[in-house]
């Protein structure tokens, strides 16, 4: 029969992967049985640099019921239509990886197949005039598409930038508003049970415990329960992904345009994001420290903002890798406590995202079954090697001669994974997807051809139509992006007709 | 440029050779690329010996649309009937159930159907999950409609695949393939030369003809003459214990056909009956250590046949420039209704990896990698039938040893704890269907999602309550199938 329901889960963080998770939980266990108690510390306090999001987001504040527009002004959030790559390639070079597809599979051969032949005979136009949210992010616009526009072919695929801290207090009165108790403190010492090490309670400085069934370890970086207490161990990812240190400051917004759009510029020693929200830009430098000292680092971020600097530059420091397991016993491991990729392809907010949707998934109840626990394992580490492949592609597939960081990432031996995708590409832009993977094949077409990786043929079916036609076809698809693009509002107006925050 | 290859040549027709002749035909020969079938008109073998009729998964509708093809005209080339789902007989002491297709009832967020039936306290022995199902209630009371496109319409929630004599179906995917520019030559594939580098560079025929190509299709069946014969890659045999013969038997039969396929268990083997329109067709699988061919041929009729029966794949199917398709590339248990899927589905796949004038190694691996995803899930779901039958009888009891994959101990490990079931890659069947086989293989699990008990009680018998008599009422509002066939067929049985 039935174990009973859990009566305690315990959240330990209340940074942006507690606060999800309380939301979610809040939301979707309301049995009337499970209590669920968050504790934070001030003193401790968030990372909170984590401000660009992908689709999926949508999703999930679907799920909870949120309304866009109210989430935008609570959070001065933006829009984001993809991520401009500049000097990634080599430097002077630029390229964008939108979101959604480009033009259309064509009697089941893929778009960019055509494209490729064309290209080939000199006809193709730029392979980001076939993508909508491309097109719009070059010209700054944001919102509904005029009619005459309207097409299968002219779906607007979005994410957002908001503040993190203040995504982070939205879900807080969220998750409140729903039973969630939470405790202000500092966890000094974790109790485990004597005959299999389950934890039992979590003890504050305070002397306050507190006791659950469940315990999810959104501590951080530190893993205070998945790694200082079960010892879980960790695996490190630096010899693909060799930036291990960011600087963070944001800043107020110059004379620019009100972008759409996350910009990654590289850098000598990493790269550079700028991601802009209503009242300020976010900005920060991902570097290696094997290649640039701390103070170098500073100086390059803050000559390179659009406006004056509104804070002390933060530094932050991270291995790059994972958890060995994200699920052991009854504590499961999500946000940075489970590990880190880097934020290239901001991709951590969504990995905590499915975390807890796999977690809601398989639920335990007061017995834990290991079957449920393995599978947990197996699926998280497929979702994260195949992101981690992802984002070593953009390292990799660089062509910025002479500069140390990218020589040695040039020459790196990449995951057999990856080395299959690329071969199979490089032969005839095919590609084949792993299961449960995040990016959809026109993301990777997008970086792929991006950052120049050319295929020596293209699929032999595309020979099937004439020239002239797939060129035809294509020009239509060009024409009718551009002009759906054309006739959205400009993202600054469109914000500041729907979302705008009040003050901050 | 792109270089597709010159001349592919297909060893053997049937279903398995000339469903892929007719892919590649379409796709290829307007790009010039000769196709070329060796068919050696005997009885087809190419989707494995004693398969007189297919079954279905489905999704073969959308292959037949990939391929050209109208659903009608192939039902009518095959003496075809619908197939709403299977019917399991004596698997378990008494059990008698039907694993529909399509939905069965509504999952509720992220609370699937059988976890809701399993909170009110339904078992596994006694839940039946047709009776929440369109295609489920249609299938008992013999009456069948196509699926409305509408997804608002409770009609959009049944699903379907199909029943087709083998040989009319090969005769029509023949015509196809023809029309389509493919060739057909006369003759029975033996043997093949090989170059320096290994490739094959000539098929060689019993009249001893050779005919060069650049990329061999051996399509010949178990008999494998190609990848076997001549390139001597291994097989991996998937066969339950004790579980060696197969005999097949093809009856006229006047009555109208059932919507379902029947697997019935008894003491030395099982029967498959596909129900065909003016016949049907019923294959024994059995253990001769129970049951010797006499008896196997006694009790199906006179007509029958028998053949060794060794279901596994083959390591590599693509190897070098040959490409295993059909029986020759994986023989699947015919409880998988896996068949004319997997011959569709390794044409298509083809397509998009066809290779250049290099021999195409990087398309080879990518090929044999998603074809171990995709036959695994294929072994998994007949292995568990073995392995969750309850019969009492030595070659029963037997079959039971059968070692599951690490997948399948995975998945029943999962099931076994909560009832849950993860999606895996390449899976063949989703979620739903393994939903279905679990409860009908009457594996009770400890316990149910959870998530569940947050649902309310009342509300949510009701709500039950409803889908079962919308999929009652609306089940009874559809045509006979058998009148649905007249229609089709245009004449009786
Ligand atoms: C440089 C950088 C850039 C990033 N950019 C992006 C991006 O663009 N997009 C994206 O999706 N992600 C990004 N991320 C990742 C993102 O910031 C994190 O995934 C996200 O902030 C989640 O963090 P967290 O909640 O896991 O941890 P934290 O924010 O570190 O929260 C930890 C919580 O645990 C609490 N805590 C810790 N120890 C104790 C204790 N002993 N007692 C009590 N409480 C305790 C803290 O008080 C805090 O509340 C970036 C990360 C970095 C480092």
């Amino acid at each position: 029969m039935s174990a009973p329901p859990l009566r305690q889960i315990v959240i330990v963080g209340g940074g942006t992967a507690g606060w999800m998770a309380a939301g979610a939980l809040s939301r979707l266990i309301a049995n009337g049985v499970t209590r669920i108690t968050l504790v934070e510390s001030e003193e401790i306090g968030i990372v909170g640099v984590g401000e660009a999001t992908i689709p999926p987001i949508r999703q999930f504040n679907e799920v909870l019921g949120l309304d866009e527009r109210e989430f935008l002004k609570a959070t001065q959030g933006s829009y984001k239509l993809g991520i401009e790559f500049v000097d990634w390639t080599r430097p002077g070079h630029r390229y964008i990886h939108p979101f959604g597809p480009f033009g259309a599979d064509m009697n089941a051969v893929k778009f960019h197949q055509f494209w490729l032949k064309l290209r080939g005979l000199g006809r193709a136009a730029d392979f980001a005039e076939y993508n909508l949210c491309a097109m719009a992010a070059y010209e700054n616009r944001f919102g509904g598409i005029a009619p005459p526009y309207r097409s299968p072919l002219t779906q607007l695929h979005w994410a957002y930038h908001f503040d993190a801290s203040l995504y982070a207090r939205f879900l807080r009165r969220y998750s409140e508003a729903r039973g969630v108790t939470r405790v202000e403190g500092k966890i000094t010492k974790v109790h485990q049970r004597a005959e299999d090490g389950f934890i039992e309670s979590v003890e504050l400085e305070s002397g306050q415990k507190i006791e659950g069934e469940l315990f999810i370890d959104c501590s951080g970086f530190r893993g205070l329960l998945i790694e200082q207490t079960l010892q879980t161990g960790y695996e490190d990812w630096t010899r693909w992904l060799p930036c291990d240190r960011a600087i963070a400051v944001p800043c107020a917004h110059g004379d620019g345009e009100f972008t759409p759009y996350t910009r990654s510029t590289a850098r000598e020693a990493g790269w550079q994001w700028r991601i802009p929200l209503q009242h300020r830009i976010g900005n920060g430098y991902v570097y290696s420290s094997q290649f640039i000292s701390d103070d170098e680092a500073a100086s390059t971020l803050l000559a390179n903002l659009d406006g004056e600097a509104l804070a002390d530059p933060r530094p932050l420091r991270f291995v790059t890798g994972r958890r060995k397991k994200a699920w052991v016993k009854n504590c499961v491991a999500l946000g940075l406590a489970s590990g880190f990729l880097e934020p290239l392809e901001s991709t951590s907010i969504h990995l905590i995202q499915s975390g807890i949707s796999r977690l809601l998934a398989l639920l335990p109840d007061s017995g834990f079954a290991q079957a449920e626990i393995d599978e947990y394992n197996r699926l998280t580490d497929q979702q994260i090697e195949a992101i981690r492949d992802f984002i070593i592609l953009h390292y990799h597939a660089n062509e910025r001669d002479g500069a140390p960081l990218w020589d040695a990432c040039r020459h790196m031996d990449i995951p057999d994974t990856l080395a299959r995708k690329l071969a199979l590409f490089r032969s005839k832009g095919r590609l084949f997807r792993y299961e449960d993977e995040l990016f959809a094949e026109a993301s990777w077409h997008a970086v792929l051809l991006g950052q120049n990786v050319m295929p020596q043929g293209y699929d032999p079916l595309v020979d099937a139509a004439p020239v002239d036609e797939i060129a035809a076809a294509l020009e239509e698809i060009r024409t009718l992006v551009r002009g759906a693009a054309g006739s959205m509002p400009l993202h600054a107006d469109f914000i500041n007709q729907h979302c705008r925050a009040s003050a901050a | 440029m792109s270089g597709a290859p010159g001349h592919i040549f297909i060893a053997g027709g049937g279903v398995a050779g000339w469903m892929f002749a007719l892919a590649a035909a379409r796709a290829l020969a307007p790009l010039g690329v000769q196709i070329t079938v060796a068919d050696d008109g005997r009885p087809d073998e190419s989707l494995g010996a004693q398969t007189p009729a297919l079954s279905t998964l489905p999704g073969a509708q959308d292959h037949h649309h990939g391929l050209g093809l109208d659903d009608l005209d192939v039902l009518r080339a095959a003496r075809g009937s619908f197939k709403l789902g299977e019917r399991h007989t004596g698997w378990a002491p008494g059990a008698d159930t039907v694993l529909p297709y399509g939905d069965t009832g509504a999952d509720i967020g992220p609370v699937r159907f059988h976890q809701q039936l399993m909170r009110l306290g339904a078992r596994a022995g006694d839940m039946d999950l047709a009776a929440y199902s369109l295609a489920g209630e249609a299938a008992r009371l013999g009456r069948f409609a196509p699926p409305s496109p509408d997804p608002a319409s409770f009609l959009s929630t049944l699903d379907f695949g199909l029943h087709l004599e083998t040989a009319g179906y090969a005769r029509l995917l023949r015509a196809a393939a023809l029309q389509s520019g493919a060739k057909a030559l006369e003759g029975r594939v033996m043997s093949a030369r090989r170059g320096d580098d290994g490739a094959l560079t000539a098929a060689l025929l019993e009249d001893g003809r050779a005919i060069e190509a650049d990329v061999f299709i051996d399509a010949t069946g178990e008999r494998a003459a190609l990848i076997s014969g001549v390139l001597g890659v291994g097989w991996e045999s998937w066969a339950a214990p004790g579980f060696d013969r197969i005999a097949s038997t093809l009856t006229q039969e006047g009555a109208a056909p059932a919507p379902l396929t029947h697997n019935q268990a008894d003491a030395a083997g099982w029967v498959r009956t596909i129900p065909l329109y003016g016949a049907r067709s019923d294959q024994l699988v059995f253990a001769s250590s129970a049951m010797d061919d006499a008896a196997a041929i006694g009790q199906l009729g006179g007509a029958a046949s028998v053949s060794a029966f060794n279901p596994g794949r083959r390591t590599a199917p693509w190897s070098a420039n040959c490409l295993a398709v059909g029986a020759a590339a994986c023989r699947p248990d015919p409880l998988a209704s896996a068949e004319a899927h997997l011959a569709a589905s390794a044409a298509l796949r083809f397509l998009k990896l066809v290779p250049h004038g290099d021999g195409g190694a990087v398309e080879a691996r990518e090929y044999n990698r998603v074809f171990e995803a995709e036959t695994g899930s294929v072994r998994d779901f007949a292995a568990h039938a073995y392995l969750a039958q309850t019969r009492k009888e030595a070659p029963w009891a037997r079959a039971r040893t059968l070692q599951p994959s690490p997948e399948l101990a995975r998945r029943m490990a999962l099931y076994a704890a909560r009832g849950r079931i993860m999606r895996s890659e390449d899976a063949v069947y989703d979620e739903a269907m393994w939903a279905a086989a679990f409860i009908a293989r009457r594996v009770q699990p400890h316990d149910h999602d959870p998530l569940a008990n947050g649902l309310d009680e009342a509300a949510l018998k009701h709500r039950c309550e409803h889908i079962r008599q919308l999929a009652a009422q609306t089940a009874r509002r559809l045509p006979a199938h058998g009148d649905m066939l007249a229609q089709l067929h245009g004449r009786a049985p």
